[in-house]
Formats: structure tokens, sequence, C-alpha cells
């Protein structure tokens, strides 16, 4: 089995920095066992079109999980890279079974630095080189999953897509082509997104509202109920030990109180809220 | 019916011609003698849309023509695929898609903008360029993953097209790819190494240092996109261009040997460029 999966910093197992945190990591336990697979982490990489083909050198009988998520990555990435990777497989005459993409936050999107490096723009990270703005980012965003719809259509890939934040609501209620969107592979609706419902409930570790550990159990279980395996999820303590689990901190209440108006909760953000 | 065109300065209109490339097309392709044109507002997306291709009437003729200046190919990608997808869904496909690629390293950036909300400027060698162009290799990788992306779209909706790669793209980052194979080129009017503007600038075929083209390379970019659309019909170049205008442009080509000297050396012709080939090599 190869699951090939992309996103920001909310698929990356971003509590811990610790990538087995991550929903897909669960996803796939649950599938064919816990240690049972092999990741390939290139997330951190550039994936440019001359970079060696990954799916040349694939074992037979081996169960792979490309995981290209990484911190910080903006839809534009998401879309250049799942596309390229896509054809990588298809060249190599290698199948996909099954597509894990979270979308990100649509203001975000790529630059490059002086020695042609890709770098990411968002409110994080170089917000001087300017993010996208309304409603231009969400129309962006929405053609992107068009055309990554219609890719993994084509190639008979199984695909799933996370929207992890909302989207810019006024935006979408005029966005003509949200008809051709296949909504019954989508984990929950693009207008509220899971970020504010799991910071509601506090299955965040951080402002950010990066998914704790029952967050990532429950986006595994809802990715496994797409892909219509119902009740093939693993257990909780079974994947977890009782020493991974710290369920709140001390910014809880802080969340829990703000968690519609948190936003992207760039510092600005959080020093307003807290004045 | 409907032809539709995109790209930057090069197809664009300007206050020097009446004809482009895209006109010569749409009286050889058009089943009717006239036809309307439209020019569709930038993006269409969202309420930035001036077309309903509802409306459009199956007995008439229109070419869309949605090339603008200094427009990059983020631009022309996203324009195209809403137009393709939007004329889909109304049930009013577009008959013929004419699209040309612009510099690789050309981008689009939002900023905001009090009427509008949002204002898209097209940062260039020319226009905004302290925002920052496109580097290499991501440039030219990027605007391959366009060309394969919008090849796609135009095969599953069977709209034949043409790609014109105005602008020649990096040819390290060509020999490196392994993607190129998937390119179509039967649908290409030259090769994604070489482009038209260097040959157009060597041949006199242009009218300036940026590469524009004059009657000569209009004409044979329309004999060009005809051919690959296997259409007859394209009448002698007099017939759409007048004497005058032809008299003009060639004397102008005459006078610029400076442009056919360091056709290949001029880029995208910024005045930092012009400059760097005029100054003599000591």
């Amino acid at each position: 089995m190869i699951v090939y999966s992309n996103g920001c910093s909310h698929t990356r197992g971003a509590c811990r920095n610790r990538y087995e945190d991550s929903y897909v990591y669960i996803f796939l336990s649950s599938l064919v066992g816990k240690d049972n697979f092999v990741s390939i982490n290139k997330g951190v990489d550039d994936i440019h079109f001359n970079n060696p083909n990954l799916y040349k050198n694939l074992e037979p009988n081996v169960h792979y999980n490309i995981f290209d998520a990484d911190y910080g990555k903006s839809n534009d990435k998401i879309l250049y890279e799942t596309y390229n990777q896509v054809l990588n497989a298809v060249q190599e005459g290698v199948q996909i079974d099954y597509a894990i993409i979270q979308l990100s936050g649509v203001n975000r999107r790529m630059h490059w630095d002086m020695y042609g490096n890709l770098i990411n723009v968002n409110l994080h990270n170089n917000v001087e080189l300017g993010p996208k703005f309304e409603p231009t980012a969400t129309h962006h965003s929405i053609q992107q999953i068009i055309i990554l719809q219609n890719l993994f259509q084509k190639y008979n890939i199984e695909y799933v897509f996370i929207p992890y934040m909302e989207f810019d609501s006024v935006s979408l209620s005029k966005n003509p082509y949200l008809s051709m969107v296949d909504f019954s592979r989508f984990t929950t609706n693009l207008n509220e997104g899971h970020r504010n419902d799991f910071r509601k409930k506090l299955w965040v570790c951080d402002t950010h509202g990066h998914p704790n550990y029952i967050a990532n159990y429950y986006l595994a279980n809802k990715v496994l109920e797409l892909f219509n395996y119902d009740d093939c999820l693993m257990g909780f303590w079974d994947y977890f030990s009782d020493t991974d689990v710290a369920f709140f901190n001390a910014e809880s209440t802080f969340i829990k109180k703000y968690y519609n108006k948190l936003g992207d909760a760039t510092s600005e953000i959080i020093k307003k809220l807290k004045n | 019916m409907i032809i539709y065109s995109n790209g930057c300065s090069h197809t664009a209109a300007t206050i020097d011609y009446d004809i482009y490339y895209i006109d010569i097309l749409a009286k050889v392709l058009n089943d009717k003698p006239s036809y309307e044109w439209i020019n569709p507002t930038e993006g269409h997306y969202n309420t930035f849309k001036n077309i309903d291709f509802k409306s459009l009437s199956k007995n008439k003729n229109y070419l869309l023509k949605h090339a603008e200046h200094g427009k990059s190919n983020d631009l022309i990608f996203f324009e195209t695929y809403n137009m393709v997808i939007d004329s889909v869904r109304c049930n009013n496909k577009i008959d013929y898609a004419i699209i040309q690629f612009s510099g690789v390293n050309r981008r689009l950036q939002t900023i905001p903008d009090v009427d509008k909300d949002v204002k898209l400027i097209h940062v260039n060698p020319h226009d905004n360029s302290h925002l920052g162009v496109k580097l290499e290799p991501f440039a030219s990788e990027q605007s391959l993953q366009y060309l394969l992306i919008l090849q796609e779209l135009f095969k599953t909706h069977n709209i034949p097209y043409v790609f014109i790669p105005y602008m020649e793209f990096d040819n390290n980052v060509l020999e490196l790819t392994d993607k190129l194979h998937l390119i179509d080129t039967t649908r290409l009017t030259c090769s994604l190494y070489d482009g038209h503007r260097t040959d157009f600038r060597k041949r006199g075929y242009c009218r300036d240092a940026a590469g524009h083209p004059n009657y000569r390379g209009y004409y044979e970019l329309a004999m060009k996109c005809l051919d690959i659309l296997n259409k007859e019909g394209i009448k002698p170049v007099e017939v759409y261009y007048s004497k005058e205008k032809r008299m003009f442009d060639d004397d102008l080509a005459e006078k610029q040997n400076f442009v056919k000297l360091f056709s290949k050396n001029l880029g995208d012709g910024t005045s930092d460029e012009i400059e760097k080939c005029k100054t003599p090599i000591i």
C-alpha cells in the first residue's frame, strides 16, 4: 500500500515536532499495523522536477508512507508538489493507493530566496513579502482543489481533502465553481474547517490550533471513514502511551475562550485578545 | 463559436495595430464573416467577471481577448482554467483556445484595494520588480506544470488548443526535467528551448528591444497556429496589413540593427539589459 500525504504543520505532528503524532501515521498504523510501514519524509526538501524520482526504488510488498507535509506550507506549494509526486509515481508505473491532502491557510503563498530555494510566505514567516488577499486567495485555493481532484480521479487514486483552516465565507459564497468540487471527499466543510472546532474542544496544543492527540486520532478516523474503512481505527491507548498524552496546558482557557477569534494566532492577534 | 485567447503584451492590443495574430486566426476560423470581440475582466472569478457564458449566443462568433500587458503565467493559467471550466459548466464550451505563455520569471501578487478589495499586480522585470520576480529552477518548473495542467484540461474537454511559448524557458531546467516528454509538442508553435522572441528579433519580425512582434511576427504566429489547428484559408499578408504599415514596420526593423545584433542577449529588454548590450566591451 502506498499513501501520499501533504499539508502544513497541522499535519506534521507539530505539538511535539514528531511525525508519529500525525493522523496520517495513525491512519496507516490502523490499516497495516504500527511500525509496519516505511515512511519517506521529504517534506523539508524543495521538490523540483529534477530531483530523483523516489518512486523508482520502492520495494514490492512494502507499505509506504510518502509524507510531504511540513511547517508553513501554502496551498500553492501543496499543489505544486502533489502534482509532481503523482506524475512521478505514474512515470514509474507505481499506483498511489490513497492521497491525503490537508489544505492550508488560503492566504499563504510561495516565494524564493536569493539562491532560488522556495520559502513560505504566511502570517508567521516572511509576511513582509506579502501574503495573498481575499477574494483571490480563496479562489486560488478552490481552483487548486479542482485541479487535484481531477488529477486523483484520472489516475484512480482514492483521496480525501482536509480543510483544516476555514475559508473566507464571503468569497466562498461568490465562487461559481464550487459545484464542480466533490465535497463527499472532505472531512469537513470549507466554511468551518477543523481549527476553530478543535480549539473550542481544546483538542489543540497551542493558540495556532495545532491538533493534539485526540484531534489527530479524530482526523485519522475521519480519513478511514471516507476511505470506507469503518471500525478500523486502532485503539487510542494502543497507539499513544500514557506518557505521550498531556491534554491541557496553561493556554487552554485562553484558547477555549477565543477559539473563533484567534485566526492565524499571530503575536499581534494574541496580544490584542489578551488586552 | 467561441475563440479564447490569453497572453501578455506580445499578444495584447496596442495603439500601433488594428489587427493581431489572434484576429487573423479569428477571421480564418470563424464560419461567419463577422465576430464580436470581448475583453474579459482580469481574473474571471468572484465579482470580477463580465462574461456570462450562458448569455453568449450559439449562433454568433466571439473572440475573447484576455491578453494584457505585463501578464504572468500565474495569471494566464488562473484565468484560462477559470474560463474553460466556466464555459463547460455553462454548457457553452470554448471552441478554440490560443494561449501565449509569458516570461517564466513573472508572477502575480495581490494587494489590498479600497474599491475592489483586492488588486492584482504584475511582477516582472519591467513592473514591480522590487517585489521579487521568480527565480530558476522554480520559475521554469512551475510554468512547465502550468502547461501540463492546461494541456490536460483542454484534452479532457476536447478543446482544440495551441500554446505559443513566446519567451524561451530556461534551457538548463529543461535539460534536467523528466517531465518534458509529457508535453504534447505538436501543440506548440515552437520549441520551449528557443521561444519566438530571439528568433523574431534576429529576423526583424519585431518592433522593439523587448521583442514585441511586428506585422511579420503576427502573421507568422497566425500561420503557425493555423497549421497546428490544421486549418487552411489564411490570406496573403497584404490583406491584413496596409502597405504603409508594412513599410513602416520594415523600415523600423531595418533601423533596429541593435536588436538583431543582440537578439539573444536582450532577454526581457529592460533598460538595464539594453544598457549592458550597448556598453562596449573593453
